[in-house]
């Protein structure tokens, strides 16, 4: 059923349930605030109001639950609407909690010497983090709005580090030894406002629940930047601290996967936001990649445009990235997985196939990237230098000349769906079920495979991991990748591909540098695309069907 | 006073002709020019040159080194003397 629908049909106002569901969300709200107002200002009668609401909440409580268990509403229903009733019972369960917290809060005024001294501590943001999600709860279910969902599910995060926060100070006074009692109250206190938290956090994930009809468990919530350049990198990270790069990077999703039994029927999700053309774009690509080779990407469990921002909500594919293969030295992982990626990239490249011939501009996107580069390396504009009678070029004047190389080499024959972003922790390869998962799908089109080729190899190349052990396996992955293209255009009858793979890691070597602030990793780069344009330039004149690139310079 | 040049880059061992064969010239004809747009040094070779040549392996990585050194005359430079490195990448050997 679209979601729509569910509002019009008013499937719930039909038993009142909505009625009721509108009021107990308007009465914890009222429970929560007056509460606050007690807690600023504890003279008053709000107290007594606070302990006769508490009742009237507990009986919205059971009506609404009776409704959605012994009415008869149920008898002809879909699932979508079941779901719904199902998601209601569990927020109206939750906010019933959140009410007696309220009342909890009320009762530990008492045991404060004096009621302001809770005023110390900063509970007003608490207040403000439980409030501004009550506010969206009513909205979002009835819109079946995911991005509200997942402000209400981010508040929980939000609520804790206040807490935290609040509850370091609480223990420093407490070593101090004098106010103990009042100190311990306040702790109490403070504590029934995070478990607000925990509650909204359930309610958020019920609300996902009904709008995409699965329980997910949310694993990962990725904000995407402005400038999607900065996704695939992790900031700078040397041969020292491969163990806290493995921890930080992963780390945030295993922690959510593995820190909770994963109950039978859950799927874990990532939550990304970010502007509407680039989400509606990644949106785009994973249904046409699935329809080449469905279950490449992860599913896409909904989609949602709030303004210029937007949001979508993704299967938590199972698997390990191959950076994180070849960081942790699990060869034969490192070998099934690149079976499978060639067998699936032939597959896919080999479906998607347009005959139509197609230009990948390797040098006008260097170009575009190129004050980067000067911005993070500014001598790699390379002076024009005279040896004797040997000349060398600037960097600037050897991509012009490579650019008209460009144009003798022409564009690929044909085009396939290419990854667009194809980084080495870009793709999943689940072990248990032999399978490869694609991720980050926002740049994936139609375009020279050739284009993946060049930025999977130097994804490898430029992990500035120089352990021999693990620098052999990132070095192996690069030449398979190689070695798998090389015979791809040939049974594609490809004849370029050599020449075009140079001006790809032109590409791929000179643009990587702008991240690599390790002056001699970031001038090893350079000076092997200097290198390969010095090589197309010697090589005018030649069929370019017949230039190679030397094996070597794939490899570190 | 102090001229230096200093020039980096990878080659393989086909294009690597084309420095070792300018500077053969250079020598060959007493004059090698050193330059970029901004600066230029221009050694003059002549008389008796001190040739050094040494090679290394260690580990995996190989080294060779070639160090041609003269005196210029006092005369036509100020004074001091100027030191022509040639040191090729280092090269793997597989």
């Amino acid at each position: 059923m679209a979601k729509k629908e569910i509002e019009k049909k008013g499937i719930l106002s039909n038993h009142g349930i909505d009625r009721n569901f509108k009021t107990l969300i308007l009465e914890v709200q009222k429970q929560v605030e007056d509460t606050r107002l007690v807690l600023d200002q504890p003279e008053g009668k709000l107290q007594n109001k606070i302990l006769t609401r508490d009742d009237y909440i507990d009986n919205l409580k059971s009506l609404i639950e009776n409704k959605c268990f012994y009415s008869n509403l149920k008898a002809n229903l879909g699932k979508r609407e079941l779901d719904l009733i199902r998601a209601i019972n569990i927020i109206t369960a939750n906010l019933e909690k959140i009410a007696d917290f309220s009342v909890n809060i009320i009762s530990q005024l008492q045991y404060l010497d004096n009621p302001l001294f809770l005023h110390k501590f900063d509970y007003k943001s608490l207040f403000d983090e439980v409030t501004s999600s009550l506010e969206l709860v009513e909205r979002s279910l009835r819109k079946q709005d995911i991005n509200q969902a997942f402000k209400i599910c981010r508040s929980e995060q939000r609520i804790d580090d206040i807490f935290a926060e609040q509850f370091k100070l609480i223990m420093d006074d407490l070593r101090q030894g004098n106010e103990v009692e009042n100190l311990v109250t306040s702790l109490f206190i403070l504590r029934y406002l995070e478990r607000m938290g925990d509650q909204l956090l359930n309610i958020g994930e019920a609300i996902i629940f009904a709008g995409v009809g699965e329980k997910l468990k949310i694993s990962h919530i990725e904000a995407l930047e402005d400038s999607m350049e900065n996704i695939d990198i992790h900031g700078p990270i040397t041969n020292l601290s491969i163990e806290s790069f493995l921890e930080t990077k992963s780390g945030c999703r295993i922690n959510r996967i593995q820190g909770q039994e994963k109950a039978d029927q859950e799927t874990g999700v990532i939550f990304k936001e970010g502007q509407v053309d680039k989400l509606e774009q990644e949106n785009k690509n994973i249904q046409l990649l699935e329809k080449m080779k469905p279950g490449l990407p992860p599913r896409v469990f909904g989609f949602n445009k709030n303004g210029k921002s937007a949001s979508i909500l993704l299967e938590f594919l199972n698997g390990t990235t191959l950076q994180k293969g070849l960081l942790e030295s699990n060869n034969r992982f490192l070998d099934r997985a690149m079976k499978q990626l060639t067998h699936d990239l032939e597959d896919l490249w080999t479906r998607s196939k347009k005959n139509k011939p197609v230009h990948a501009h390797y040098i006008n996107q260097t170009n575009q990237r190129i004050d980067d580069i000067f911005r993070a390396h500014p001598d790699f504009k390379l002076l024009e230098k005279q040896i004797g009678t040997h000349r060398t070029l600037s960097l600037n004047a050897l991509l012009d000349q490579t650019h008209r190389i460009e144009d003798e080499i022409g564009g690929a024959p044909f085009s396939v769906l290419i990854h667009g972003d194809f980084n080495i922790d870009n793709v999943l390869y689940d072990e248990a079920e032999g399978v490869i998962h694609f991720i980050d799908l926002h740049r994936s089109r139609h375009q020279d495979y050739v284009q993946d080729i060049s930025v999977f190899i130097l994804s490898n190349f430029r992990l500035p991991v120089f352990v021999s052990r693990i620098r052999k396996n990132i070095n192996q992955m690069a030449l398979n990748m190689y070695d798998f293209g090389q015979q791809f255009a040939k049974n594609q009858k490809d004849p370029t591909f050599e020449a075009r793979l140079a001006l790809g890691l032109i590409r791929s070597f000179t643009t990587s540098t702008r991240f690599e602030f390790n002056k001699e990793f970031a001038s090893t780069m350079l000076l092997r695309a200097v290198y390969l344009m010095e090589k197309l330039m010697g090589y005018r004149g030649q069929p370019w069907e017949q230039f190679t690139i030397p094996r070597d310079v794939l490899v570190y | 006073m102090d001229d230096e040049f200093r020039h980096e880059s990878i080659q393989d061992t086909e294009s690597i002709r084309n420095y070792l064969q300018a500077l053969l010239d250079g020598f060959e004809n007493g004059r090698i020019l050193f330059g970029t747009r901004k600066k230029k040094l221009i050694l003059e070779p002549h008389g008796l040159l001190n040739l050094s040549v040494k090679a290394r392996r260690k580990n995996k990585e190989v080294k060779v080194s070639v160090k041609i050194s003269w005196v210029e005359d006092k005369d036509s430079r100020e004074a001091g003397q100027d030191l022509l490195e040639i040191k090729p990448g280092k090269k793997k050997i597989k």
